[in-house]
């Protein structure tokens, strides 16, 4: 499922993505489609997929602030010039984890090659989580160190969410994901408040 | 030098100048605490190999303790699970003992300074590390099997000490309670045993635990070339000592045992030492002894306020009763005539072992005494000339006595019959061949100038804290990190250190040849066998009689009404 467009880079690993409005694709994702630490991936003309996570979001709104006098209400301009279309958009931040080739090979880490603008953002599904994240030793998060020590303030509560999730898909390595998963919780909600 | 692969890299000097450190990830458990490694470096415009023994060892990275939060999921999982992969992701850091190369002439050469930074170091070949270890090869004459060493795999290289250093300068075993040290006793008497030694063995045994080298007589490992080693089991009643034989002291030891020697009492028995002529070297009797006593006479000093017999005669009572519980014991191992030939003790290829078993310690003791004087000076005699072959004390070949329970015969803080006697013999011993091996469980209580003076020293597992740090005063040679290792050690694992090896040695005791007798016994079975040996008891006396219905408690208590 399609969500967004690549709009623009912070860094080689960080983008950021307009999610997809109505009238600009058939189905408009709901915000559920782009929820926090949803994966995703991009898709790129090799064939090959840069991987990432949602880590933030952001609203644009144009009229935040314009409070002047105005001649008519938005009601009315939407009845008057029905062709403008709302400024208003929804911005997600997308961390880049990994690769996948055109084969499904998957490697975990620094892409390579950056993305470009414009570059669609598709929802990953269940099956594809898990396989980007199986291994010959059945499970592997490898790009876990990279994420966090990006340095976002969100990204160890990514980082909580994603193991909670490995967890929930791959039940037969649970405890050593919990174990990671402990550790991280306690590094940043225990140590963090000591 | 080596072809050996490279375990690890040094890193740089230690903190004293004759160590390094060396930093390896040591996958294999390789490089234990005791091993020996070594590196190639240029000595005065030749590649030497610099061996050197790991002291300690300490971790530079570890997992995080985060990721053994589960004992069912190894760190490794969860290191591999983010993607950490390596085989061997702990590093460890070592403190590694420089001893030198080694130079067949002058033993280990230190090379007076420090590896530089990044040089490979190696596990020293099993080959090279035994032939610089021991300063004579395993099954060369002289040299003494005593295991192998203990980072190695069993008997791939094998210690051994040298006879010519042991057998001349002493030798220490110390051992805490069941850690080995009569075993090792044990093999080091086979050592000496063996066709290629024949050394004049004596044993002086207080608990009897040495009788089972009796076997060596039997074993054929101990007979070859017209040889056969003699094994002598003395036990306590075939002990004889002529009493004019007995040094003064022992004699004022023996007799003050009990009860102790008041002063009056112990200048009559000096009077009447002298009656009878002790210092002159004559021949006395017990009756001679006690007919002096009461022939004693004391101008002035203290009188007894109740002496109405004059001449102090409670005094001569009292010493009397004490003379006859001990020196004149008709049942003792004392006699007028009859004395244990000391030629019959101490003979090349012969090991005796004069078991002091339920002989009381004060006797255990002036036996000791006389036995060591008796043939230190007859090696002293007979070394200068003075003691011709027909006589009792002559004593041509060098002798070797095994002292067990050491701390009975030097204590610390406490002068015994033995005590200066053997500070005389392990000062002066070198020079006429005779030598002696202390044996003992508790070194803290064990004079720490005996305990100094012995060149080699066999220490097995301490846990005292008291014995230990003992040991550190008293044992110069092996070192301070090494010594750490003693409560860790084993049963049969010993650090053997000082002149009869190149350098300290953690070492795995080979098994013996002959079977050990100081095996601790086994309670539960010997409770077993005598409860099955009791008559049964008669149930119909138990029914007839109402007391036998009541538990223990309350025939002790009552019944709680």
């Amino acid at each position: 499922m399609r969500l967004a467009r690549i709009v623009k880079s912070n860094s080689h690993v960080e983008y950021v993505a307009q999610v997809d409005r109505p009238g600009e694709v058939d189905v408009a994702p709901e915000p559920g489609d782009y929820a926090f630490g949803t994966f995703v991936a991009v898709p790129r003309p090799a064939g090959d997929s840069a991987v990432g996570v949602v880590f933030d979001a952001t609203l644009v709104n144009p009229e935040f602030g314009a409070l002047g006098p105005r001649l008519t209400t938005s009601t009315e301009l939407q009845t008057l010039a029905p062709d403008q279309l709302p400024e208003t958009a929804t911005l997600i931040g997308v961390l880049l984890l990994g690769s996948r080739s055109a084969a499904g090979e998957v490697t975990q880490g620094v892409v390579a090659h950056a993305l470009s603008v414009g570059d669609a953002v598709h929802r990953l599904d269940d099956a594809e989580f898990e396989a980007f994240h199986g291994s010959d030793d059945g499970l592997r998060a490898a790009y876990l160190p990279l994420l966090l020590a990006h340095g976002h303030p969100l990204t160890s509560e990514l980082a909580l969410a994603i193991t909670q999730r490995l967890v929930e898909a791959f039940p037969a390595h649970a405890g050593a994901v919990a174990v990671l998963r402990d550790s991280i919780a306690w590094r940043t909600r225990i140590e963090a408040a000591g | 030098m080596s072809g050996a692969a490279p375990v690890g890299t040094t890193k740089g000097p230690g903190e004293t100048p004759h160590t390094y450190t060396l930093v390896a990830p040591d996958a294999d458990d390789q490089l234990k605490i005791g091993e020996f490694v070594a590196y190639d470096a240029r000595v005065d415009g030749e590649l030497r190999s610099v061996l050197g023994r790991i002291d300690a060892r300490r971790p530079l990275k570890l997992y995080p303790d985060a990721f053994m939060a589960d004992p069912h999921v190894p760190p490794s999982r969860v290191a591999g699970l983010i993607g950490f992969d390596h085989a061997t992701p702990e590093l460890y850091e070592f403190d590694v003992a420089v001893l030198g190369y080694f130079d067949d002439a002058l033993g280990f050469v230190n090379p007076r300074v420090a590896p530089r930074a990044g040089r490979p170091v190696y596990l020293v070949p099993d080959d090279d590390l035994a032939h610089a270890l021991s300063r004579i090869p395993h099954g060369r004459p002289g040299a003494a099997h005593v295991g192998s060493l203990l980072t190695r795999a069993r008997d791939r290289v094998p210690i051994t000490l040298d006879v010519n250093e042991f057998a001349s300068t002493h030798l220490a075993i110390i051992a805490g309670t069941g850690a080995g040290k009569s075993y090792l006793a044990g093999v080091i008497v086979e050592e000496l045993m063996q066709p290629s030694v024949g050394a004049a063995v004596v044993i002086v045994d207080p608990h009897g635990e040495y009788g089972t080298l009796e076997e060596i007589a039997n074993h054929p490992g101990f007979r070859g070339n017209g040889y056969r080693a003699r094994t002598l089991v003395v036990r306590p009643e075939q002990i004889k000592i002529r009493r004019d034989l007995l040094h003064p002291s022992d004699i004022y030891q023996l007799v003050g045992s009990t009860h102790g020697l008041s002063g009056p009492q112990r200048e009559v028995l000096r009077l009447a030492l002298r009656a009878v002529g002790i210092d002159r070297g004559r021949r006395w009797t017990y009756r001679q002894l006690t007919e002096a006593v009461n022939d004693v006479e004391l101008s002035g000093g203290p009188r007894s306020a109740d002496d109405e017999g004059g001449d102090y005669a409670l005094v001569k009572r009292a010493l009397m009763w004490r003379l006859n519980a001990t020196l004149g014991r008709q049942d003792g191992i004392f006699d007028d005539y009859e004395h244990t030939s000391l030629q019959e003790l101490i003979r090349p290829g012969q090991c005796t072992v004069v078991q002091l078993n339920e002989v009381p310690r004060e006797e255990q003791q002036v036996i000791a005494a006389t036995l060591l004087r008796r043939s230190f000076d007859g090696r002293v005699g007979t070394a200068k000339g003075r003691i011709g072959s027909g006589e009792e004390q002559h004593l041509p070949a060098p002798v070797f006595t095994l002292i067990e329970e050491a701390h009975h015969f030097a204590p610390a803080g406490e002068e015994v019959p033995t005590t200066n006697l053997l500070k005389q013999i392990l000062a002066e011993g070198r020079k006429f061949g005779f030598a002696v091996g202390l044996i003992s469980q508790r070194p803290g209580k064990l004079d720490q100038d005996v305990l100094s003076q012995c060149m080699t020293q066999c220490i097995l597992r301490v846990v005292n804290p008291g014995d230990q740090q003992a040991i550190a005063g008293a044992v110069e040679s092996a070192g301070r990190e090494l010594l750490a290792e003693l409560p860790a050690l084993s049963k049969g694992q010993a650090i053997v250190a000082g002149a009869a090896v190149n350098t300290t040695v953690l070492c795995r005791v080979r098994p013996r040849l002959t079977p050990h007798g100081g095996e601790s016994p086994d309670v539960v079975d010997a409770w077993r066998r005598a409860r099955s040996q009791l008559p049964p008891v008669d149930r119909s006396l138990e029914a007839a009689d109402p007391e036998s219905a009541r538990t223990p408690e309350e025939r002790l208590f009552g019944s709680i009404q």
